[in-house]
């Protein structure tokens, strides 16, 4: 059916007014038309539309310049936004056939934008001070501060002739005045350590070494205990035991771990929900992960 | 996305490494929770050697993200206190050592923090029409769009697109919190800093700024900017007017083809007092080791140093361009330099004290500074030994003509497992780094925790070496590395020169004093090897110990514990001292050969070395210099 808007219009001209009042021929014609334009209107409603905005038009400008250290002319112009609406109608069209599907660029950006919004709804909620005391409360052993040695020792070096370093420390033990500290050799190494970790005298002296100093006694020299720089005579001062902090002293440390806990558990909360919605399935043989 | 769990330490391990496991935090030994009362040390007024990575990028710097960087600078700090961090290819990492004494961020100032703006789809920067393309997983379009990014950078000229002020504030202000949450004075040392990446023409220019208090300006200032480093020092110089001080430590000259440290001004005019002494004001260290190749000197600059061809990078910095211009470009090259200026006219821009970092762009400090467990610098592109050239391609075991490295191995093979900067401080505390810093009591090292001392003075007693009070008496009656040495008519200097080795790393073969001096307006330079390993003396004419026979099994990298020394320690005159000529003195301490980390690679991979790269190399400490002027 193909009568147009326009045949009709001109007939009902030629037909005059008392005419057309009668004519139940024109009556329908009209009322076709009529119809026909509402349905125009409708389809005209559903067709996708592209719109170019005023900021489309800025940020189109914007790149060109950027590219060519210019603005871009009117043809140009012209014929960027040519480019910008074919782009935006083939994705469309493409989106409409199913071609994104299976297209493994568009999935991997799909998927990391669902997990930046997943990230954003993530940081909203501040802790309160009950949530970061809780927390605290809760895992005190990761906030624990491990045993520490305040100690000091001397040193006879490695570079003395054959292993004379050692008899050398012994002597020097054997000679120190009561209440008076060994003499040793000069060395580039620290003579005193503050609340030295496990790992920093495992690190510079080895194993053995630490070992030795852990179960010294306190406050009296002891030695020779060899590390790779020689023969040490040492003095634990102080073996500070592992202790748990106030809170008040680590509540930084406890905002910034429990934030980041709080922000991976409502991330795979969130992923879980999703998840939910989906049965996912294995062809035989393909290993569950 | 799946991450394939591999300990680099592990891989270590399994490959029979003689290495030990662990350091530790060398003289600091405080810990210092904040609920412990006097938890800190008593400052050491003889002072301590403190180590730290003074450069290291994260992901807020715009190439550090391209390369799927994602530590930020909170996880650097933490990987400098031992943390495990996720490499940009899927392993994991973690510092070989015990935690560093100090680390700073020093992210480029240029588009801080806009690239992951530009990959987050809720942000506008990410409409910018390449973004899409940075991000996309097609390798010939990323390397489209990242190198209009970097035009940018050689032009000086940012896009405007991208030069989002409030995102790079933003930046800015995490660097600066990261920075202030990981300092603890007494155990860890944390400097809020940035890197200024001009280049003229792609000769780079680099510099790193830092600050030695929380107290820093709005912005950095870029080579967006200016490119040109004198209008920094005059910033800087400003800022310091306003309170805010601050030092700038120039890097890779050895990609500057010659420009870094010229003899004329930006503009091509001569050098004056005023120029001289804005640079030193502002430029007191110069950065002579680090992964992109060490800067120290060239086979062309220092033909009678045998020990002068050290990782050599002879190309442009992220460039293919190879440099023409080696004069100009290296430190010492800049150290003879400025003893000429000082000779002839009387002031010396190129004063500078010795540090040495990494240019990790990993987001670790301290990270691949050491052979067996090297990861390279950029991310995902050189994250695998293939990609570095080390092992030959496509799982093969033995080298054929098709293995020859192509694209960016070619460079990425030349690149060096270094360094680390040394510090001699009371204590552990910005005041006190940042005052060594400024004094330039500092020392480079390719890596390993090498501690090495220098002292000069005229009434050394000539027994020190052998004195229990040493370093007392050497404060007392010299002066230490990084300080001028005053006349004394009539009478001949002394040195006092010490090391001893890194536990972890290798036995130390000698210990050299580079000196160089001004003959008749030209400067000249010499090496005097000054304490030997194995009971050895130097021979007194060529000036070098005889060789000590250390050896490494190229088989298994294992080295010869038998040979080298823990320490040396000499007492030292310069046979050439002449009272009326300019000089500078710098020590070079280096260990016995071992293998380098294309070798630990290729030993893994059961494929031989790279018949292209040394197979071992001899790691090193650099002192920085103490200066004879005869008119000061």
């Amino acid at each position: 059916m193909t009568p147009s808007p326009e045949v009709s219009t001109s007939a009902k001209a030629r037909a005059g007014i008392t005419a057309f009042a009668r004519d139940p021929l024109a009556h329908f014609l009209v009322l076709g038309g009529l119809l026909f334009a509402g349905a125009s209107a409708l389809d005209a409603m559903s067709q996708p539309v592209v719109r170019i905005t005023q900021g489309d038009v800025e940020q189109i400008a914007a790149s060109w310049q950027a590219m060519t250290m210019n603005p871009p002319s009117e043809e140009e112009m012209k014929g960027l936004l040519r480019e910008r609406i074919d782009e935006e109608i083939l994705a469309r069209e493409a989106h409409r056939l199913g071609l994104d599907e299976d297209d493994v660029v568009i999935r991997r950006r799909l998927a990391q934008k669902m997990s930046f919004i997943s990230d954003d709804v993530a940081v909203v909620m501040p802790a309160t001070e009950a949530d970061l005391l809780a927390f605290f409360e809760g895992r005190k052993d990761r906030f624990r501060l491990p045993e520490r040695y305040t100690w000091r020792h001397v040193v006879f070096s490695a570079e003395r002739p054959g292993d004379s370093e050692r008899s050398a420390a012994e002597a020097a033990l054997r000679s120190a005045p009561a209440g008076e500290d060994p003499a040793g050799d000069p060395s580039l190494v620290p003579g005193t350590f503050s609340e030295a970790s496990r790992e920093a005298i495992v690190g510079e002296f080895g194993e053995s070494f630490y070992q030795a100093l852990a179960s010294a006694r306190e406050s009296q020299w002891t030695g020779p205990v060899i590390s790779p720089f020689g023969a040490h005579l040492i003095r634990l001062e102080r073996r500070i035991p592992a202790s748990e902090p106030s809170y008040d002293a680590v509540r930084e440390q406890v905002r910034e771990a429990w934030l980041s806990e709080e922000r991976d558990k409502r991330n795979s909360e969130m992923r879980e929900e999703i998840r939910r919605r989906y049965r996912i399935e294995f062809d035989a043989g393909v290993p569950r992960p | 996305m799946k991450r394939l769990a591999i300990a680099v330490s592990a891989l270590a391990l399994v490959a029979g490494c003689a290495q030990p496991q662990v350091k530790s935090v060398s003289g600091s030994g405080a810990q210092a929770p904040a609920t412990i009362e006097n938890s800190m040390r008593e400052p050491n007024p003889l002072r301590d050697a403190f180590f730290g990575d003074l450069h290291v990028h994260t992901k807020l710097s715009f190439d550090a993200y391209i390369f799927n960087v994602r530590g930020d600078p909170d996880d650097a700090y933490r990987y400098a206190k031992g943390a495990t961090l996720d490499h940009a290819s899927g392993y994991q990492v973690r510092l070989n050592g015990p935690p560093l004494d100090f680390a700073a961020v020093t992210d480029h100032a240029e588009y801080v923090g806009v690239l992951p703006a530009m990959n987050d789809p809720n942000s506008p920067l990410s409409k910018i029409p390449y973004a899409a393309d940075l991000f996309s997983p097609d390798q010939p379009k990323i390397q489209a769009a990242f190198n209009r990014v970097t035009a940018a950078l050689r032009t000086g000229t940012p896009a405007a697109e991208m030069y989002d002020r409030a995102t790079m504030g933003s930046a800015w202000k995490v660097i600066q919190d990261a920075a202030a949450r990981h300092n603890e004075p007494g155990k860890f040392t944390t400097l809020v800093a940035y890197e200024f990446t001009s280049s003229r023409d792609g000769r780079n220019l680099h510099r790193n700024i830092f600050y030695p208090t929380a107290r820093v300006p709005d912005a950095p200032f870029s080579a967006f900017d200016s490119q040109n480093p004198e209008k920094l020092w005059a910033w800087m110089d400003a800022q310091r007017g306003q309170g805010i001080e601050s030092l700038a430590i120039p890097h890779n000259s050895n990609g500057s083809d010659g420009i870094m440290f010229e003899r004329v001004t930006w503009d091509g005019k001569p050098i004056d007092r005023a120029w001289a002494e804005a640079r030193a004001r502002n430029e007191p260290l110069a950065e002579i080791t680090q992964i992109k190749g060490t800067s120290d000197t060239h086979p062309a600059l220092s033909p009678n140093d045998e020990w002068g061809n050290f990782e050599i990078m002879d190309w442009y910095v992220g460039s293919d361009t190879p440099v023409t211009k080696q004069a100009g470009g290296y430190v010492r090259d800049a150290l003879k330099r400025g003893i000429e200026f000082e000779a002839t006219q009387g002031f010396n821009p190129y004063k500078y004290g010795l540090i040495g970092s990494t240019d990790n762009h990993n987001a670790t400090p301290g990270g691949s500074s050491e052979e067996s467990s090297y990861f390279s610098k950029v991310g995902r592109n050189d994250g695998q030994p293939v990609q570095r050239g080390s092992i030959p391609k496509e799982g093969r075991k033995a080298w054929t003509p098709a293995d020859a490295p192509t694209g960016s191995a070619v460079r990425f093979q030349t690149w060096g497992a270094s360094g680390l900067t040394g510090v001699w401080a009371e204590e552990n505390t910005r005041e006190a780094i940042y005052a060594a810093l400024r004094r330039k009591e500092t020392f480079a090292t390719s890596g390993p925790r090498i501690r090495v001392r220098l002292f000069a003075g005229f009434d050394l007693p000539a027994d020190i070496a052998s004195r229990g009070d040493l370093v007392a008496q050497a404060y007392a009656r010299g002066v230490p590395m990084g300080a001028d040495l005053l006349p004394a008519p009539g009478k001949t200097p002394r040195f006092l020169v010490w090391a001893v080795r890194d536990p972890n790393s290798g036995w130390l073969q000698r210990a050299q004093i580079v000196k160089g001096w001004v003959e008749n307006g030209e400067a000249k330079e010499e090496v005097f090897d000054v304490a030997c390993s194995d009971g050895l003396t130097p021979d007194a004419r060529t000036h070098r110990c005889p060789d000590n026979g250390a050896k490494v099994d190229l088989s298994t990298c294992a080295i010869d514990s038998k040979k080298g020394a823990v320490e040396l320690k000499a007492t030292w005159t310069d046979p050439m001292f002449n009272p009326s000529q300019n000089a500078f003195y710098f020590v070079r301490v280096l260990e016995n050969p071992s293998c380098r980390w294309s070798t630990w690679e290729a030993l893994r991979n059961g494929s031989p070395p790279s018949p292209r790269l040394s197979p071992t190399i001899q790691e090193r400490a650099w002192s920085s210099p103490i200066w004879y002027d005869p008119q000061p």
